[in-house]
Parts: structure tokens; sequence; C-alpha cells
């Protein structure tokens, strides 16, 4: 019985079966590029959130009270979650190898010392906090002229990166909807192209259950193939990413165990729990 | 016994077309019931919510006292099974070769054979389409086709014979053949309900005549 629905099904939808085929090719990579992204972006943040100060340069300050009393004044701002003092000495000291020999010797510890400013190394709660810390630090530079803001060059992007990290989850709600959506359509086309047959079918005695048990074979089918196609393609390409830019890291990394139990949730899901849902979704309300 | 009961049963295809019109009948076990009446008079219609590719709009239809709207989707592949139909239309698979779209019937007929393939070509050999098994039903003609609907309709040896314009493209010879088979069903006890309006098959007092004119039962006689 199997060998002669699998023909009428084949034979009247073997072109929805290939358009499957290549949309779950582009719809898997396009799945996995997202982690990708998502996991590396995420990775990037956790690796620097911490790290990244906003650097308050306060010049022409000798008196180290001023500095603390500056320092205590700036904790109470919500937003900054730890200060670090580098004084003028400390940063001479560690400057000094990087200077040229003649400047040592022309001037002397003192007169190097009075050039070189307080450091204010100021950590935000959160990366998320960074423009409103910014914000009322400005205000200190603009009632004082000695007091400069330094921000390190790559806190803009990993400030972005934050944001894209929210932008990438709504983009893999958006992305499952889209699939879901699709195989609901594509199940539901070809069974109102297979109408007629499933009904002569029916009339005969026949039930859905195979009907739907085979849908499920071979969109399982096809969805297996093209996802083994569109993975190696992927992982092919991140290995390429990862081994150009040293910060990317390719996912899922297979000698990790949740990664393993990650990827095979997805596997269950996109493969086999959503498409029998939606087969037997777009089946409702189908008998005769 | 009665097998089958309409009880008001009145048909409307949105939104106003009245194909049948307050229909009461009973057939009881053993009829051969031939149902009559001019192009669209409802015989189609009514042989449908028989074996409910339709539900009526009012009135209630009975299986040896089931309500059909008490039948569930399960239980109607069981009254199903019990069923041979032939469509007006053949309703074949037309991927499937001859021997394939008979050979589904019979095995969701789940009725015990004990050499399908003999059976099947024994039935072909006697509607002369043997030579034909192996092609593929889109391939013949339409006569063959409805050669093709009758076998498998019979072929599973059915407790109602439901017969839509069984004869419409058959030669006289063929037309008798069928009629014997028809006969032969009912002489084992077995329902035959038989649409047409062939003048040949309505001469033959075959059994009991309904007629229906513009969906209204004219007479039962």
């Amino acid at each position: 019985m199997f060998k002669y629905l699998s023909k009428i099904e084949l034979k009247q939808s073997i072109f929805y079966y290939l358009f499957l085929f290549i949309f779950f090719f582009f719809w898997n990579f396009f799945s996995l590029f997202i982690v990708f992204f998502y996991l590396n972006i995420q990775n990037l943040i956790q690796t620097y959130e911490d790290k990244l100060p906003i650097n308050l340069l306060i010049f022409s300050e000798t008196n180290p009270l001023n500095i603390l009393n500056l320092s205590s004044e700036i904790k109470k701002i919500p937003y900054v979650k730890n200060i670090v003092v580098i004084s003028p000495e400390e940063l001479l000291e560690k400057s000094k190898k990087d200077f040229p020999s003649e400047i040592l010797k022309v001037f002397s510890k003192e007169e190097l010392k009075s050039q070189f400013p307080y450091i204010l190394k100021i950590y935000p709660s959160s990366i998320k906090d960074y423009p409103a810390l910014k914000a009322q630090l400005s205000l200190l530079t603009k009632t004082n002229s000695n007091i400069e803001i330094s921000e390190p060059g790559f806190f803009k992007l990993i400030y972005f990166a934050y944001f894209f990290k929210l932008g990438f989850l709504v983009l893999a709600i958006t992305w499952t909807l889209f699939y879901l959506i699709f195989l609901y359509f594509l199940n539901t086309l070809i069974n109102s192209y297979l109408k007629s047959q499933t009904q002569i079918f029916l009339l005969l005695g026949g039930t859905l259950k195979k009907f739907k048990f085979l849908r499920f074979l071979f969109v399982g089918l096809v969805l297996i193939a093209a996802f083994i196609y569109s993975a190696l393609v992927y992982f092919y390409i991140s290995d390429s990413l990862s081994s150009i830019i040293p910060l990317f890291k390719t996912y899922p990394n297979f000698s990790q165990e949740y990664h393993l139990l990650y990827f095979g949730i997805y596997i269950f899901l996109t493969i086999f729990l959503l498409p029998w849902l939606t087969i037997i979704v777009s089946y409702k309300n189908y008998e005769i | 016994m009665t097998l089958i009961t309409l009880q008001n049963v009145s048909k409307i295809y949105p939104p106003f077309f009245k194909a049948l019109i307050n229909i009461n009948l009973e057939i009881y076990k053993g009829d051969f019931i031939i149902l009559t009446g001019p192009t669209g008079a409802g015989k189609t219609t009514l042989l449908k919510l028989i074996y409910r590719e339709e539900r009526p709009t009012s009135g209630e239809i009975f299986y040896e006292n089931i309500p059909y709207s008490k039948i569930k989707s399960k239980e109607l592949s069981f009254l199903r099974q019990n069923l041979g139909i032939i469509f007006q239309d053949y309703k074949l698979f037309s991927d499937l070769t001859v021997y394939e779209n008979i050979k589904i019937s019979l095995v969701l007929s789940k009725k015990f054979v004990k050499d399908t393939k003999l059976l099947i070509y024994e039935y072909l050999e006697r509607f002369n389409i043997s030579q034909k098994a192996q092609k593929k039903v889109k391939e013949l003609s339409g006569g063959e086709q409805q050669k093709v609907g009758i076998i498998r309709a019979i072929i599973r040896n059915p407790e109602i014979l439901i017969a839509d314009e069984p004869t419409g493209n058959l030669d006289p010879a063929s037309i008798n053949e069928i009629l014997e088979i028809f006969k032969e069903f009912n002489k084992e006890g077995k329902t035959v309900i038989l649409a047409t309006h062939d003048p040949v098959i309505l001469n033959q007092n075959l059994g009991k005549v309904v007629k229906l004119n513009r969906g209204e039962l004219l007479e039962d006689v």
C-alpha cells in the first residue's frame, strides 16, 4: 500500500519537495550563521565587557586629595561599577620604557610627571549604561577644562554589538516563524494538489494516517538531505572565517557537551517536530 | 432490516441551489434500488450523501440506525470499506496502473483473498481488459476506465454496491455483463443502489425504482 501511495505522492508533488530542499538548504545555512554571529558576538561582549572603562584624564592636578574627592563623587553616579585611579607617577613608570633616552636625560622626573594626567578608569555597571555614563562625565569636562574623556576605539563597537545581540534574538524568532509558515503553506499546497487523489483513497475506506506518515517521511528525508548539504557548506565557510579572523570561533563546538545538546535540539525541532506539527495542522478538517 | 434511512434530508449548495429537498427514503438490506430522473435531478447528490462525500444541509441519514452525524472519521472508513462505489467520473488514481488501482481497493476493503493477483486478472479477463493491466489508467479510453472503476468496486465483494451512471461509456455487451453482475450481487442478499437514466436498464425491472426531479422525490414505486 505504501508503495502505491508513495507513487501518488511523489509523482504529483516532486516539484514541491525539490522546492523544500532548496528552501531548507538556505534556511538552515542562514540559521547556522545567525547562531554563529550571535554566539561570537556574545563571546566578544563577555570578553570585553568588564575590561573596557571610560578614561577620565585630569591634567594640572597635583593634589591627590582632590582626585580622591572627584573619584568618590563619580562613584555616586548610578551607572558606575568601579573606579581605578592611576597617578602620574604610575603612568610615568609604565611609559618610561617607551621614551627616547634623550628625553629622560633632558627632563627631570618632576618635569615629566607634571606633563602626565591622573587617569580615572571608570567601569560602567553594564555595557548598555555606557552612553548615560558618558553623558554624565561629559558634564564634568564642560565645567572643568583640565578634564578630558578618552574612550577606547572599539568600545562603541562592543556597545553596538550588545544591541546586535538583542537584534539577533528578534531575528531568530522571526526566522523560525518564517520557517513554520513556509512549512504550513507548503503542506497545504501539496494537500490541495493531491486533494482529488486523497479523496479517492478516503472514499475507498482509507484513512489519512498513512498519508500523514508518508508526508512526514518524505519531508523528513528531504530536510535531512538539505540539512547535511547546508551544514557542510556552513562548516566550511565558518572554519575559513575563523582562520581569517581569530576572534571568531566555529559553533557548535562538538567537543563541548552542551553545544552538542543544543545542536541536537535544533535538529529535532527543525527536522522532526515542527514539520510533524505543520503536517498535522495542514490536514485538520481535511476529512471527507 | 433497514440498512440506510434518509430522514427529511435536504442539500443546498451555497448560496441557494437546492439539490435535494426534504427526502425521506428507507433502503433495506437486499434491496435493488434504481434511482432515476433527468440530469440535475439530484441522483448523484443523493448517492454522495449516502457514501458521505457530502453532508446534508438539514435532516439525518442513518446507517443501521446509527446517525451519520455521530460517526467518527475512523468509523467512517469502516463504513466505506463495506461499500463498493462506482463513480460517474470514475475517480481513479491516474498515475497508477490498472492493476494497482484495483489492488488498492482490494487491500483497503480488508477482505481476505488467497491470491490477489489471480483474482484481479480473473476480473480483468471477464471485462476484456487484462492486456491493459500494467498500463497507466490515464492511457486508457473512457470506456476502459469505466470498466476499471466497476471492477474496483465489485472485486471487494461489498455489502452495498453504489453505482452512479455505470454504463454511460459502455457498449451493449458490457452493459449486459455488468447488469448480470449486479443481479448476482443482489441474489446473494447484497444491496445495490444504482443511479441511471438509461432506458435499457430501467426497462429491465431490476428492482425498486425511486424517481427524483429537481431535488424532490416523486415516486417510490
